[in-house]
């Protein structure tokens, strides 16, 4: 009798400080305006990860300093976070929750092809806006809740084909994963040969493979002036390991999902003799010169960046950041309560035009145009003794 | 024309040796604990993971000498096992294949956590053993990393044939599988022995690892689909016959590598599980075991 | 009758269930559990009655799933014939493989089965005019019956769980019949299952053929109320957590799978908070739930019951 008694008591106090802790924050804020929340959808753990991470910093940076600024429009802007785990039914599972559970207005996310399209139709369904931070999703179709940052994958591959076609390179060999990033690069590279008058030979490979050497022996015998590697992340330290040992000397070209320290790491020791990607211009800032239209706000992004995490920003932290700008600018029209605003959401962003882009170039968003940013923003990018500099 | 051929052939058979040795050092460690306690170590890939990554760490981060690292990190992995098994397996009251598979399953989880909150998500990378960047050999070109696992494998299988067959220790231990029961009345600890066999296990985990970091990368999940393949080969030289880990391991790795070549890159993975199928079908014991037995 | 009490009241209970959670999160959450219990009662038939260790539930699970979403996707049948001819197609599928391979015993059973499971999850991701390839299946038609189109989580929950609840009452009745103790009996022994006329390899490939029904209904129910399919779930990962489910309440129970698969499920939305230390915990738990309580939940309650009485007899 006496042990229930006990517990009763403490049932009793328990739930006493839970509902006085309630009171106190109802409170404290009723004297605020309501939070305007914004949903995060990334991938922090598991194959995306390292995209996933810089792109997380990035939007807590900038709820820190929109709501430094007084938040939007005097609502404090609220951030809800789900790591997906690379995985796609984690993804539409997040956001789902996102939207049911915490009633975001917008979620940024994800970082890789395969969890923004597992997410897509959540979004359609539940008509919030969501907006992919990677460069093979594709936004831009009819009613579209789904917007997506960086040039799509065919504005990089036609970058790569001008650069080739001002050194002459006619027979390119092209060695993609068999992931959704390799898909879209082998898919991409076999599109717009004809218009290149560029000759293409393709082999595939498993993210998981240890040894590439069969596959180069077969690209090899072509004689390709160039490697297209389909890919991001580790799986190129294993094809660069193989390339070098197999005595190529022709350029290798990665992927745009390869640009961070790690990947020089991995790289250190193993780079090819020349070893390019197609970029953005925040990438190489520091190179552009003053009067580059965009060059004062990548500084200050960078250094704010560089001063609340104690690492260099690179270009993913730079989308995830840009996304949430964007967003955020749609809100201070619309100051949006909860999903069911979202529309209003998505026709204020498709008005945003001209719109500075720490990214490089603008964005200029319309119905039919989700990405908002074109081809001429992108450029090739060369790794040169251990940094990445503007190819010549 | 037909040199071409050729060299493409030896291409891809340099390819298959190489992820076919390391397939085979999965394996042998599989055996290795297999033929002590039955249990089929599923965690064995994660030990692959973890020798790798404390020798990137031994050599990279602390700057040890490159011998001492992959000492030390050996010795670290067997460490490894040996707890693995004091505290995931020997406290199961009733084994059964079910649990046992299950729970080294979960083990297996738990160390790639623990390899997550240590090292995080990043990929990580070493260098070659030898400083020599390439290596030709009738137009094939292959890295020097090549020679240092083949060479590893040999004298691991040789070195575990001597034991077993010509130590009185290996002997005990072979004798212990075969009947634990008698082996404890004849005064083996067969205890001591299990620990041994795990701790063995672990570092050849990490030899494995550690031979394969230079050629390819690590990351804390990495070592998941190596231990799946160290299994397939076990099983299809035979489980429990270290000839048998051996020639599953490099049966396999040339099986992915021919396909590749031959027949197509993106088929490469069915091919391989699908003659393994076949060859279970038709051969239940594996390729290295009389049915008899 | 008095027997049926406790599942008239289980029944009544889940009906019940999205009037309290009306709104939630916990329905999709609920509509997940509901597709995985179906899948799962297959592996407890597999695993827990015919004693094979399989490997591959997840890989026809995918089958079901690939199999409705592009009969009515891409071919516009009908979404409940596609359930059933991706039913069909699966448990011949099953039939197939599992004739052969169903003499193996032990881990070369386990390992082929898990062979199986790779190449499945390989062809998904390699015949990608059909399935989307890695990219995975999005769009899927939402499931129509009679005119009446379901779209919400709210609108899923009852089907799902009324399938769920058939095949939990199926399995039982199967598991109680002389076809369920003839698997039991080849559990223990085949030899001595033979020496008494039970006509193992029969019973075993049932077993099997009616699990991969189950896997592949549950896989269709969940390719039309996610709406989105991937080859991920083929994966071994996903075919050791159907096998927990069955273990972790109790192996051979109904309620255990129920128990089982609600705790897995459940588990993630929990740690979430977690984020890096997820992993670490997962693998601890299961060490600990699978050393300890190696008969799962039920037999853990079951021993404390048995305890207590023979405490109160004292």
């Amino acid at each position: 009798m006496g042990r229930i008694s006990v517990l009763r008591l403490a049932i009793i106090v328990s739930v006493a400080c839970c509902f006085s802790l309630l009171c106190g924050v109802s409170i404290a804020s009723a004297q605020k305006k309501p939070a305007i929340k914004l949903g995060v959808n990334l991938d922090i753990t598991g194959y995306g990860a390292w995209l996933g991470e810089p792109e997380l910093r990035a939007v807590q940076l900038f709820a820190e300093q929109a709501n430094g600024r007084g938040g939007i429009d005097g609502h404090p802007l609220e951030i809800v976070v789900y790591d997906n785990e690379s995985n796609p039914e984690k993804s539409s599972g997040n956001a789902k929750k996102l939207i049911q559970r915490d009633k975001v207005t917008a979620i940024i996310g994800t970082a890789i092809t395969a969890t923004s399209n597992a997410a897509k139709s959540v979004a359609q369904e539940e008509k919030v806006v969501t907006y992919s931070l990677s460069g093979s999703y594709e936004p831009s179709y009819a009613d579209s809740f789904t917007f997506a940052t960086w040039v799509h994958t065919s504005g990089m591959v036609e970058t790569i084909y001008d650069y080739f076609a001002k050194k002459g390179i006619k027979r390119v060999a092209t060695l993609c994963a068999t992931d959704s990033t390799g898909q879209t690069w082998h898919d991409e590279a076999n599109k717009s040969t004809k218009k290149y008058g560029i000759e293409v030979v393709s082999e595939r490979f498993n993210v998981k493979d240890v040894d590439v050497t069969a596959q180069l022996a077969k690209l090899k015998a072509n004689n390709p002036q160039a490697l297209i590697v389909g890919v991001s992340g580790a799986p190129n330290a294993v094809v660069a390991k193989n390339f070098n040992q197999m005595g190529f000397k022709i350029p290798y070209v990665t992927g745009h999902g390869n640009i961070s320290d790690t990947f020089l790491k991995l790289m250190e020791g193993n780079e090819p003799e020349t070893l390019l990607l197609p970029g953005a211009y925040y990438i190489v800032w520091r190179e552009l010169p003053d009067f580059f239209p965009q060059k004062k706000l990548m500084k200050e992004f960078a250094e704010a960046f560089q001063k609340k995490f104690k690492k260099e920003a690179d270009i993913y932290a730079v989308v995830a950041y840009d996304a949430a700008r964007v967003v955020a600018e749609a809100m201070q029209q619309v100051k949006p309560e909860g999903p069911k605003d979202s529309p209003k959401l998505r026709d204020a962003i498709e008005t945003i035009k001209s719109y500075p882009a720490v990214y490089g170039g603008t964005y200029t968003f319309s119905k039919e145009d989700h990405r908002g940013i074109k081809k001429d923003a992108a450029l090739m990018i060369q790794v040169k003794s251990g940094k990445f500099v503007m190819a010549q | 024309m037909e040199s071409t051929h050729l060299s493409q052939a030896v291409q891809f058979i340099f390819a298959g040796l190489t992820s076919g040795s390391i397939y085979a050092l999965v394996a042998l460690g599989f055996n290795m604990i297999y033929n002590v306690t039955l249990v089929v170590n599923l965690a064995q890939g994660e030990f692959l993971m973890l020798g790798a990554m404390t020798m990137i760490s031994l050599y990279s981060g602390f700057k040890l000498p490159l011998p001492v690292a992959l000492v030390l990190s050996t010795l670290i992995v067997g460490c490894v096992g040996i707890l693995f098994d004091r505290f995931a397996i020997r406290p199961l009251k009733k084994p059964s294949i079910m649990l046992l598979i299950l729970l080294t399953l979960g083990g297996s989880t738990f160390l790639k956590g623990v390899a997550l909150l240590i090292w995080g998500k990043d990929p990580y990378t070493a260098p070659t053993f030898t400083k020599l960047k390439s290596i030709s050999f009738l137009g094939a070109s292959f890295s020097p990393q090549m020679l240092w696992i083949i060479g590893t494998l040999v004298v691991v299988s040789f070195v575990l044939w001597f034991f077993f067959e010509r130590t009185l220790l290996g002997k005990a231990m072979r004798a212990c599988a075969e009947n634990p029961r008698a082996a404890s009345l004849m005064g083996v600890n067969v205890k001591t022995f299990v620990m041994i066999s795990f701790f063995l296990g672990g570092a050849l985990g990490a030899v494995g690892g550690m031979l394969m970091a230079p050629v390819s990368f690590m990351v804390y999940d990495e070592g998941t689909m190596m231990g799946l393949k160290g299994f397939a080969s076990a099983v299809l030289g035979g489980i429990g016959s270290y000839p048998g880990a051996v020639v599953g391991g490099l049966v396999l790795g040339l099986l992915e590598s021919l396909s590749t070549g031959y027949v197509s890159s993106i088929f490469k993975d069915i091919l391989a599980f699908v003659v393994l199928l076949l060859i279970l079908v038709i051969k239940p014991t594996g390729l290295m075991k009389r049915s008899d037995e | 009758m008095i027997r049926a009490v406790p599942y008239l009241l289980f029944a009544l209970f889940i009906y019940l269930l999205p009037a309290l959670l009306a709104g939630s999160y916990w329905i999709h959450v609920l509509v997940i559990i509901g597709t995985y219990v179906i899948a799962a009662t297959g592996v407890d038939l597999v695993v827990g009655f015919a004693g094979q260790l399989s490997l591959c539930q997840a890989a026809f699970f995918a089958l079901g799933a690939y199999a409705s979403a592009i009969l009515t996707t891409t071919y516009h049948v009908d979404p409940m014939l596609a359930l059933i001819i991706g039913m069909i197609f699966t448990g011949l599928v099953a039939y197939g493989v599992g004739a052969p391979v169903l003499r193996l015993k032990g881990y070369y059973l386990a390992i082929a089965t898990l062979g199986f499971g790779l190449i499945i999850q390989s062809c998904l991701v390699t015949f990608a005019s059909y399935t989307g390839g890695p990219d995975g299946f999005r769009d899927i038609v939402p499931l129509r019956m009679a005119g009446y189109i379901f779209k919400t989580d709210e609108q899923y929950y009852y089907p799902i769980w009324t399938v769920a609840m058939l095949i939990l009452l199926l399995t039982r009745n199967i598991a109680r019949s002389k076809v369920g103790r003839a698997m039991l009996a080849l559990r223990g022994d085949d030899v001595a299952a033979s020496a008494m006329g039970v006509d193992i390899a029969r019973y075993k490939i049932q077993a099997f053929v009616l699990s991969a029904m189950y896997a592949s209904l549950a896989g269709g129910l969940y390719a039309h109320s996610n709406r989105f399919i991937s080859p991920q779930m083929a994966d071994l990962s996903r075919s050791v957590e159907m096998i927990i489910m069955a273990v972790l309440g109790g192996i051979r129970t109904v309620f255990g799978v129920l128990i089982g698969t609600t705790i897995m499920k459940s588990i993630p939305e929990v740690l979430e908070s977690f984020l890096d230390y997820q992993m670490v915990v997962t693998g601890a738990i299961l060490i600990v739930l699978l050393l300890y309580m190696p008969q799962g939940l039920i037999g853990v309650v079951r021993a404390a019951v048995a305890r207590l009485r023979r405490g109160g007899e004292r």
